[in-house]
């Protein structure tokens, strides 16, 4: 049983794509604590740095489902740091990943979150919050379709334009993604008001219940 | 429906994924909500006591305290939210572990904002 630290980066600036709103993420796995601290610091001077610290049991939980989180990590994240008694052990757990056996019950959380939104939609106090959060359910609910269809994406924007477009779904309808997820990075914090146009929510809202739909019929 | 009638059914929502199968993913959008609207609720409070608006029930400088501790309030929720929920994968166990922490949040808040606007209850 491991008790150190495995320090891995995954997301854009893995990939080498960031742009100015990207976040530097990172995973921590292990039960974190100063020498964690002091090489993420060493490692991001300046960089805004976003840390999902997962302990050891945990991982292994996930990776017992196939979490999709881990696939991508598999398939995207380069080792930061590793303190020798683990050295090796996050690569074996995701080299020995299954298949993700949760799709279902995504789809089922996507529908009750966009029900949410409609609802809440009703009463049209939170409009910026409700865009951030459709958002974040097309990206999801975009990534998990790729997974589905055997082309996995795990980017900002290219997992809704290639699941749109594989799938058959009106693809300009998703052409303006980005101007919808600006509205995620802005909760975020990432983004800065004046980053932000107006978009068609009930429109957005629509074509996020029209890919979840879709996802519906692929999980099964 | 007023805004503090919306907050007290945002948190009748939160609740409600404690005992449902969805868990986590959904809990983290409905507390995100939750804790946007109470912090507007505190915010408009917090306008009444420095206009010095009269409202039936509750003094002004009731009036700022309440709104204090709905931000501390939220504050909390929002740390167990984080916690809870990590954006690149939301862990329904960690949920459940810390159910009974944000389930005492929610009892606080709920009776925060039935005595902030008992004039907007019905």
């Amino acid at each position: 049983m491991s008790i150190g630290n495995a320090i891995w980066m995954y997301g854009s600036s893995a990939r080498g794509n960031e742009d100015h709103l990207s976040d530097i993420d990172v995973l921590l796995v292990g039960p974190g604590g100063r020498s964690s601290a002091a090489a993420l610091s060493g490692a991001f001077e300046g960089g805004s740095v976003a840390v999902s610290q997962y302990s050891w049991p945990e991982i292994r939980h996930m990776a017992s489902y196939g979490s999709l989180f881990l696939h991508h990590v598999r398939l995207e994240g380069r080792v930061l740091n590793e303190e020798p008694c683990c050295e090796g052990e996050l690569r074996h757990i995701l080299d020995g990943l299954g298949e993700y056996t949760r799709a279902r019950k995504d789809v089922a959380a996507f529908t009750t979150v966009l029900a949410d939104v409609r609802e809440s939609l009703a009463h049209g106090d939170v409009v910026t919050y409700e865009l951030g959060v459709l958002a974040t359910v097309l990206r999801h609910a975009a990534i998990l379709g790729c997974w589905l269809i055997g082309d996995p994406r795990f980017g900002r924007v290219a997992p809704v334009e290639h699941y749109a477009r594989a799938r058959g779904l009106d693809r300009c309808a998703f052409d303006g993604f980005l101007e919808l997820y600006k509205y995620r990075l802005y909760l975020d914090r990432r983004a800065d008001q004046r980053d932000l146009a107006p978009v068609c929510i009930q429109g957005w809202l629509g074509r996020a219940e029209c890919l979840v739909a879709s996802l519906g019929e692929l999980a099964g | 429906m007023s805004s503090v009638e919306r907050c007290l059914r945002d948190i009748d929502k939160v609740r409600s994924v404690a005992s449902g199968h969805e868990e986590a993913y959904v809990a983290r959008s409905r507390l995100a909500r939750l804790i946007l609207r109470a912090t507007n609720v505190a915010d408009e409070v917090a306008g009444m006591a420095t206009a010095g608006s009269a409202c039936t029930g509750v003094s002004m400088t009731g009036r700022e305290e309440m709104q204090v501790k709905v931000s501390q309030t939220c504050a909390r929720l929002d740390a167990c939210r984080k916690a809870a929920s990590h954006a690149s994968e939301p862990l329904d166990d960690r949920w459940r572990q810390m159910w009974d922490e944000i389930g005492s949040h929610l009892d606080t808040l709920e009776a925060l904002l039935r005595e902030s606007r008992p004039d907007l209850l019905r």
